[in-house]
């Protein structure tokens, strides 16, 4: 099937691209142009991929867990490209990032990618609403993670040398905090969002889903990491043990209940 | 020269005042568009329920409480009103404005769009109506009182001369609630007829002032033009003497009349706009010199916007056949024009006013401009596209494509306008706010007052907003009876209305009134027949043929549709068939119908046409 | 003098933001603990809760922040609003549901229902509306689609009506909002005139949800006044429902309703009798009931209001706070 050979295609130019920047930043190198233009290819064949497989089934990306982690792997790499574009300072941080892609990657490849079917609450257009700022969200948290994982390797002599060029401490956790307040943002609107989509599927705005109840618990965690800040004077480590504390649960609600339950929302049917 | 009289200090803290009301009015019209723009996506798939409610705050937030604030502010400038009188005023309006936007929560507030100035039924919204009507009254009144004091600049004639208009539209609006409940031929005399004459004046009172806000705008153009700059008191005065007529209209004749009516609709096609035109060609040509010498800066080519809207919206009007989206289009065309030349000229009289000019809202009207000609475009192809549609009531031959992308140019084009203006309103007002204040600029302010106001307006406001959108707890559902008691009375006024301009032989309007009724009741055969013999009267007989031929449809025994189309069928020279059709009617009708002896006239009269031709 | 400096202190320590995070990690974990502990009831996150509101009512009398950072403050003046409105929605609120035949009517009577101490439930019992009739294609699977639902609306208050709802558009009548669902099923239709010449009564059963319980078309139910129990079966050949094409859920074209009382069978067809000592049961008919959930909640409008304003209030504030210094220094 053509959108597997275009996914599988973007998937290992994913993990070229991953693996050079991981080596750019072990063996010092620039390939930087190199990496960038493979993301965007890798991107342009994954969008391709989701394209033709949204033509054939009629639905897009959000139903099976092959499709969510598809359609995650994309936005991921898409707001990790962003940041990589845009942000020349912080490349090195692809070091953390891509292996957390890769590990998608793997997952990816052992699911199932037969055809689900679509639920009748899913026509709405709140829908796309929801996803989309879950995906920003979580694009967000992914960038600051990556800072956040630099703070952390500097404790080791090998990643003092890997990540010397990288701004200094401080100023990563300034911009790492800064994704974290996007994706606070997103987080919020995302559970708001969910909630009207509720109210008219389900005709309730919240009823304590395993979903709701993570997601919810998410937005508690981040608020707590975004709180702590303020009343104390973080370390930079302090800083960055938080944002990966808050993106652990967050992986754990996006990825880990969706697959105990099979389907997004339990009991959404 | 300044772009506004010289401003004595005294009056300065009232015109800012009546500033913020008009950028305010702005503001929450730009929102209720938004909301129209909302109920009518499909995409997010909501009703009609808001739709009606947002479109006449929509109006008359925009062409009352904006330009008339303007104007107001302007007066207060170019007569130094004194603040016992001038504050007065402000608060009048103010509140009234207030009271008209607070209206649109109730439930029982029922929007009246069919009128030539849609309201909602509610006594809040007419009590604000009138105390913002009062305010505006007052403050022109003090500026007419003090007029005499300053020298006759341009813009202080046009300032005046729109003064004078709003004391004709006065008078206008007394003698309009003046008259009893009923025109001499018996007719009910609604609220519609009744602000007929001054929705009409009020137009004269805003093109005067535009043309004020265009010398102030284009001053170096007029520069260029010393003919044109010599000619303009007689351009002010070429307006100001048809909006005089209106007050004369309002004497001899009452509301609710054909001649009222009509004598209004004319005072505005023909006297509104050939001046103002005029000055806009003259000041196009000098805008063109400048921009031989040197760059047109930002005002300035927002000003060449704006005389192109207006320009434009002028041809648009005159292109108007029947109801269609030349309609908005057309009056989405001087409207914006105006509010374009208002934006340009409150951010420059503001400046000479000290207030502080952010850099960011320098290029938002031109951005508006811009958007509102989108719109105005769009809006006016698809009218084209439309137009056959309507007036024959053939099947549906527009191409869809072409439509949608033109309605598609003008939902682009409304959104850019409205972000443009939300943008220049928050701006400026927040730049108004900061010279009104009383404080010392620097001064640390403890803000948690303002805070704790906003965010309980913000969370109850928009409560009550989200509560009466469709899938709200309050949708209106109950009130659909009531809506349906509504619908029934308009029709019947419509209907009578038709009536009444069918017989004064005033065609075109009696063929709007039918359409209309159309609108409301698709299957009413009787206004098909009398659709027909309007358009009869205009001798357009295949679509009055068309006409009669969809009533019989409706309804096979509809008698004096036969007759009518006898008569249709005679003017499209098919004798036969009008024979047949008199025939159909002689054969249904009762036998001492009064048309009896004429349609067996016609018959005969017709078959020795066709025996003397071969 | 004294009391005003405790008073102040007392202040201070509310206002403290270190116990504002400690409040926000013993909120975190009873949304853990009563997540994982059926048994514990989410009326416990009141105290969390309580704890953060006071928490923020001294600090936007005490911090300094919020004098300065309006944006700041709208956002948790937001929060605080969300959080009574929220006490508020528990108090009034009600969940509950209904099934109505084809042709029935509301009359103002839930099958289950549960509701907050102060839910003004009279308004509910003067709503008015009828199930005319309802439309739920399946695809092949079969997985259901869309539910359509004509309803007359007719009280109080509003002229007689049709409407249609569907799954995600509910009949909101004052406030009131009526869905459709999947729970759905037949039933049959009898007349059951007693022995003696009582006033006859048309009754219906409501056999279980179907396609659910598509094996177990069965149901026991008992005749007015009497002591009857009546086992009742639908037993039909058809497919309604197929697997490899599309199809709509439907009463079967033939079918036979089975009673039995004690050891005694019947089978009947629509018309079909059965005399019994205690009266006559007449079959009329099948056809199709549906389940509905009705949801009240006058929070609804004032809650998202609150979100949109807290959600708009962090963006600003944040906005403003880095816009100062730009992202790639």
């Amino acid at each position: 099937m053509i959108e597997l050979q275009l996914l599988w295609t973007a998937l290992v130019l994913y993990v070229v691209a991953g693996s050079a920047a991981i080596f750019s930043v072990v063996w010092r190198r620039r390939p930087e142009r190199l990496v960038l233009t493979l993301m965007a290819a890798g991107l342009a064949l994954h969008t391709a991929s989701i394209a033709t497989r949204w033509e054939r089934l009629g639905h897009g990306p959000y139903v099976t867990m092959f499709e969510i982690l598809s359609s995650n792997i994309w936005s991921l790499m898409l707001a990790f490209a962003i940041a990589f574009w845009r942000l020349p300072a912080i490349r090195g941080s692809a070091a953390v990032v891509m292996p957390i892609l890769f590990i998608m990657m793997g997952w990816i490849m052992m699911a199932d990618p037969g055809d689900g079917s679509l639920p009748s609450s899913y026509h709405t257009v709140w829908l796309f609403i929801h996803i989309g700022f879950g995906k920003v969200f979580l694009g967000a948290t992914l960038v600051a993670v990556g800072l956040a994982g630099v703070i952390l390797s500097r404790r080791t002599a090998l990643g003092l040398r890997w990540f010397e060029r990288l701004p200094e401490d401080v100023r990563l956790d300034d911009l790492a905090y800064r994704c974290m307040a996007i994706g606070f943002i997103f987080e919020s609107l995302m559970l708001v969002a969910g909630a009207i989509w509720a109210q008219d599927a389900w005709g309730r705005y919240w009823a304590w889903d395993p979903l709701e109840t993570w997601a919810f618990l998410t937005w508690l965690v981040l608020g707590i990491a975004l709180h702590a800040r303020v009343t104390y004077k973080l370390s930079p480590r302090t800083g960055a043990m938080l944002v990966v504390g808050v993106f652990i649960v967050a992986f754990l609600t996006f990825f880990g209940v969706p697959f105990i339950s099979t389907t997004p929302h339990k009991g959404a049917v | 020269m300044s772009a506004v009289l010289p401003a004595p200090t005294v009056t300065r803290r009232l015109a800012l005042a009546w500033f913020s009301l008009g950028l305010t009015a702005l503001g929450l019209s730009a929102m209720f568009a938004v909301i129209l723009v909302v109920a009518r996506t499909p995409f997010l798939g909501q009703g009609a329920g808001l739709f009606r409610t947002a479109l006449v705050l929509h109006v008359n937030l925009a062409v009352l409480v904006w330009f008339l604030s303007m104007a107001a502010a302007i007066w207060i400038l170019s007569g130094d009103i004194r603040g016992n009188v001038g504050w007065p005023a402000f608060w009048l309006a103010a509140l009234g404005s207030a009271a008209m936007v607070a209206s649109g929560f109730s439930q029982q507030a029922l929007p009246l769009l069919a009128n030539y100035v849609p309201l909602l039924d509610h006594e809040l919204f007419m009590a604000g109506l009138a105390s913002f009507a009062l305010g505006i009254g007052i403050a022109a009144a003090a500026g007419l009182a003090v007029w005499h004091r300053r020298p006759p600049t341009t813009l202080h004639l046009a300032a005046g001369a729109a003064m004078m208009a709003l004391a004709v539209a006065a008078v206008v609006l007394v003698t309009g609630f003046m008259a009893g409940t009923a025109t001499p031929t018996g007719v009910q005399i609604g609220i519609d007829d009744r602000l007929w004459g001054v929705g009409h004046s009020l137009q004269f009172v805003h093109v005067l002032l535009l043309m004020g806000a265009w010398t102030a705008l284009g001053e170096a153009a007029l520069e260029t033009t010393p003919r044109l700059r010599r000619l303009l008191p007689w351009l002010i005065l070429g307006t100001l003497l048809p909006a005089a007529g209106g007050a004369l209209l309002a004497m001899m004749h009452g509301p609710g009349t054909v001649e009222y009516r009509n004598g209004f609709t004319e005072l505005m096609r023909w006297g509104s706009w050939p001046a103002p035109l005029l000055f806009a060609a003259g000041l196009a040509i000098g805008l063109l010199r400048v921009g031989r010498h040197r760059r047109l800066n930002a005002d300035e080519l927002g000003l060449a916007l704006s005389l192109f809207l207006f320009a434009a919206g002028c041809l648009l009007g005159a292109n108007i056949r029947g109801e269609s989206l030349a309609v908005p289009a057309h009056y989405h065309g001087t409207v914006g024009a105006i509010t374009l030349a208002y934006m340009l000229w409150l951010r420059r009289i503001g400046v000479d006013l000290g207030v502080a000019s952010d850099a960011r809202s320098l290029r938002l009207p031109s951005i508006y401009g811009l958007g509102i000609i989108c719109l105005v475009a769009g809006l006016a192809v698809a009218g084209e596209l439309g137009v056959p549609r309507k007036a024959t009531h053939a099947d549906l031959g527009v191409d869809s494509t072409a439509y949608f992308a033109t309605m598609g140019a003008a939902g682009i084009g409304g959104f850019l306008a409205l972000v443009a203006v939300a943008g220049y309103a928050v701006l400026t007002a927040a730049g108004l706010l900061e010279a009104l204040s009383p404080r010392k600029p620097g001064a640390r302010r403890d803000l948690r007052l303002p805070a704790i106001v906003l965010a309980l307006t913000l969370v109850i406001g928009g409560g009550l907003l989200l509560d009466r959108m469709p899938g709200g707890n309050n949708e209106k559902l109950a009130t659909e009876a009531h809506v349906q008691e509504m619908k029934l009375k308009e029709i019947n006024t419509r209907f009578q209305q038709g009536l009444v301009m069918l017989h004064a032989r005033q065609y075109d309007h009696a063929l709007t009134a039918f359409h209309r009724v159309l609108q409301l009741s698709p299957a009413m055969p009787e206004a098909y027949v009398n659709a027909g013999f309007a358009l009869i009267g205009m001798k357009r007989f295949r679509e009055a043929h068309d006409f009669f031929e969809g009533a019989t449809a409706l309804r096979v025994r509809q008698v004096n549709a036969y007759y009518g189309l006898a008569i249709a069928l005679e003017g499209m020279h098919e004798l036969p068939a009008a024979i047949a059709a008199m025939e159909t009617y002689l054969h249904l009708t009762k036998a001492d119908d009064p048309y009896r002896r004429k349609a067996e006239a016609a018959i005969w009269e017709w078959r020795e046409a066709l025996r003397d031709k071969p | 003098m004294q009391q005003p400096e405790q008073l102040t202190s007392l202040l201070e320590s509310l206002a403290s933001l270190k116990l504002t995070l400690v409040a926000l990690v013993l909120f975190a974990a009873l949304v853990v603990l009563i997540y994982v502990r059926d048994d514990l009831p989410s009326a416990l996150l009141a105290a969390p809760l309580g704890l953060l509101s006071a928490n923020l009512l001294a600090a936007i009398l005490g911090n300094r922040s919020f004098r300065r950072q309006a944006a700041l403050l709208v956002f948790h003046l937001a929060l605080l609003t969300l959080v009574l409105l929220l006490a508020a929605s528990r108090l009034s609120y009600l969940k509950g549901s209904l099934e109505l035949t084809e042709g029935e009517e509301f009359t103002g009577t839930l099958l289950e229902s549960d509701a907050g101490p102060f839910h003004p439930i009279d308004t509910l019992r003067a709503l008015r509306f009828g199930n005319l009739g309802f439309r739920i294609d399946y695809a092949p699977g079969p997985l259901r689609q869309g539910i359509r639902n004509q309803i007359e609306i007719r009280g109080p208050g509003a002229v007689p009506h049709r409407i249609e709802i569907t799954d995600q558009k509910p009949l909101i009548l004052s406030g009131y909002r009526f869905y459709p669902t999947g729970n759905k099923g037949f039933a049959p239709s009898f007349n059951w005139q007693p022995t003696g010449g009582g006033e006859a009564r048309i009754g219906t059963v409501h056999l279980p949800s179907y396609p659910l319980h598509e094996h177990g078309q069965a149901r026991e139910w008992t005749p007015p006044g009497t002591a009857l129990r009546i086992w009742t079966m639908l037993e039909f050949k058809e497919t309604i429902l197929a697997p490899d094409r599309w199809s709509e859920f439907r009463p079967p074209k033939e079918h036979r309703i089975v009673l039995r009382i004690g050891a005694q069978r019947w089978e009947l067809v629509p018309g079909g009798i059965v005399d019994l000592p205690e009266g006559r049961l007449e079959y009329r008919g099948l056809r199709g009931w549906m389940g509905y959930t009705v949801f009240y909640d006058w929070t609804i409008p004032w809650l998202l209001a609150a979100c949109l304003v807290a959600i708009g209030a962090l963006g600003a504030h944040f906005w403003s706070k880095f816009a100062n210094k730009p992202w790639n220094a």
